[in-house]
């Protein structure tokens, strides 16, 4: 049964992961209001689970699940951000993972909208989602080939152009 | 056809092609292809302050099947590239193509993406290129104008001789 | 029970068919608003953005256009001259452009060339009629982008309450 709406603040919602998790709670923020936490890929599922069905947390609605890519150090980091249209607040999971080989499990189970938006990450950025119902290519053409959105993928347009603003030396032959 | 215009004293009177041109440019039923910003300036030249209805072009025909001009207005992506293929395969000919706008001339603003097609010539023959990101849609019509005035040129013998469109490969 | 409905059906028959005969007949009086284009062209601000002209004789080939343009669609090609000035002196060189062109096909009428030109060599004009049969035609060279220069209308007047530029206060 769903409680009175009450808008939680992100300490409390800390509070409550922390102690239902524990030390699988990596790290925790709050960003202009929103609660964002950074768990273990284990727990994942999980922690979506917990959210959606505590009543006093109760993030039904799943805004988004995206990946950001943070270069050589950082590794990917996937992320689905929720929200509650009971209690209007908002909250966000992240998962690192290591660029190579990178696998995380799917929460498109629990949210049916993550399903797609979970394509568009495994077509983008090359994660596997482990459960996923239909891992085909969402946006990209059939014969694509790479992952666009990795910070290592070349624009090959931009590399096959020679760029018009280079001047080209003061000794210029003339057309 | 041949018969009167080739055998005809006056070389210059060519009364079956100049009225069958005329019949063809003043009558053209367009298919809006609209993909993205460019549509809406499509629309715009749609309704009544800038009406293209007035040129004889009928607007938004119920499919392909009943159209023969085709405008392409907008970012044209190489996911949506073969149903325009297979749109265009469906026209019957004789067909125009009229590029609206950047991103179907060649690319536009988009020019450097991944996920692209560069120009919507890569796969169509293309008559008219309106240029403009978007085109006001007074350019349009001004293309539309300049497309009428190639077909009044235009020796349909010539064209389609020994040339038929190949038709969509079944996918 | 009968006899009033069968009343009331003979009122309602056909006013539904007037109603809408009453609206078209209103619509039909009503002064079109279309514009009858080839003939009548419409009245465009002077900085609407149609086609950027090129004034030769103050590009001092900067180069800044061609870098800022996020198309890549400004094609430059220059040389440097020398001449020994009349008065005697050391040589003064000077850039001398050689191809200036735009690709009308690539551009996306941001304006960006023609707010960074630290010169005023570029310009805003609101022609749009240059629609072509072959893309190749859309690339404008320097004559063509000379000849827009023509086409470009004065700037608006200044608003009230507006600051004066300083250079006519001076």
């Amino acid at each position: 049964m769903a409680s009175s709406p009450r808008r939680l603040s992100p300490p409390e919602v800390e509070a409550r992961l922390r102690a239902r998790f524990g030390q699988d709670v990596l790290a925790f923020e709050d960003q202009h209001g929103h609660a964002v936490a950074t768990v273990s890929t284990g727990v994942y599922r999980d922690v979506c689970r917990f959210l959606r069905d505590e009543p006093e947390l109760g993030f039904d609605y799943c805004d988004f699940t995206g990946a950001v890519d943070w270069g050589d150090e950082g590794g990917f980091e996937v992320l689905t951000h929720l929200f509650s249209t009971t209690h209007h607040h908002n909250a966000r999971v992240k998962v690192k993972l290591p660029h190579e080989d990178p696998v995380c499990p799917t929460v498109s189970d629990l949210f049916p909208t993550s399903d797609w938006h979970e394509r568009e990450t495994m077509e983008m950025f090359g994660i596997r989602f482990e459960g996923h119902p239909q891992p085909v290519k969402l946006l990209l053409s059939e014969p694509f080939e790479g992952h666009p959105l990795r910070k290592d993928f070349p624009l090959m347009t931009r590399e096959a152009k020679p760029w018009p603003g280079a001047a080209e030396g003061e000794e210029e032959e003339e057309e | 056809m041949g018969l009167i215009t080739e055998n005809t004293p006056l070389p210059k009177l060519q009364p079956v092609k100049f009225i069958l041109n005329w019949g063809r440019r003043y009558s053209l039923w367009v298919m809006n292809f609209g993909l993205a910003c460019c549509a809406i300036e499509f629309i715009a030249a749609s309704t009544s302050k800038n009406d293209f209805i007035r040129l004889g072009v009928i607007p938004f025909a119920h499919g392909p099947r009943q159209a023969d001009l085709l405008v392409v207005a907008g970012t044209l992506t190489d996911k949506m590239a073969p149903a325009l293929k297979r749109v265009y395969d469906q026209i019957p000919d004789p067909k125009y193509v009229i590029s609206f706008g950047s991103c179907s001339n060649c690319g536009g603003p988009y020019w450097d993406s991944y996920s692209v097609t560069k120009g919507v010539d890569q796969i169509l023959p293309v008559d008219v290129y309106v240029p403009g990101c978007p085109p006001r849609p007074e350019a349009l019509l001004h293309g539309i104008i300049r497309l009428q005035e190639k077909i009044k040129d235009e020796d349909i013998q010539e064209k389609f001789s020994g040339k038929l469109t190949a038709p969509a490969v079944s996918s | 029970m009968a006899e009033v409905e069968l009343e009331e059906l003979e009122q309602t028959y056909g006013s539904g068919l007037l109603k809408g005969l009453t609206v078209t007949l209103k619509t039909m009086l009503k002064p079109a608003i279309t514009q009858a284009y080839p003939h009548v062209k419409p009245d465009l601000p002077p900085r609407t953005r149609g086609v950027i002209a090129l004034k030769q004789e103050n590009c001092t080939v900067c180069y800044k256009c061609a870098r800022e343009c996020p198309d890549w669609c400004i094609y430059i090609d220059a040389h440097k001259e020398t001449h020994d000035p009349a008065g005697g002196g050391r040589a003064r060189s000077a850039k001398i452009l050689d191809r200036f062109a735009i690709d009308y096909s690539l551009c996306m009428y941001c304006g960006i060339c023609v707010e960074v030109c630290p010169f005023d060599a570029l310009f805003w004009s609101p022609e749009f009629e240059y629609a072509e049969y072959d893309i190749q035609e859309l690339l404008h060279e320097k004559e063509r982008l000379e000849e827009w220069t023509y086409k470009v209308l004065p700037p608006p007047e200044l608003e009230d309450g507006a600051e004066v530029p300083q250079e006519a206060a001076s």
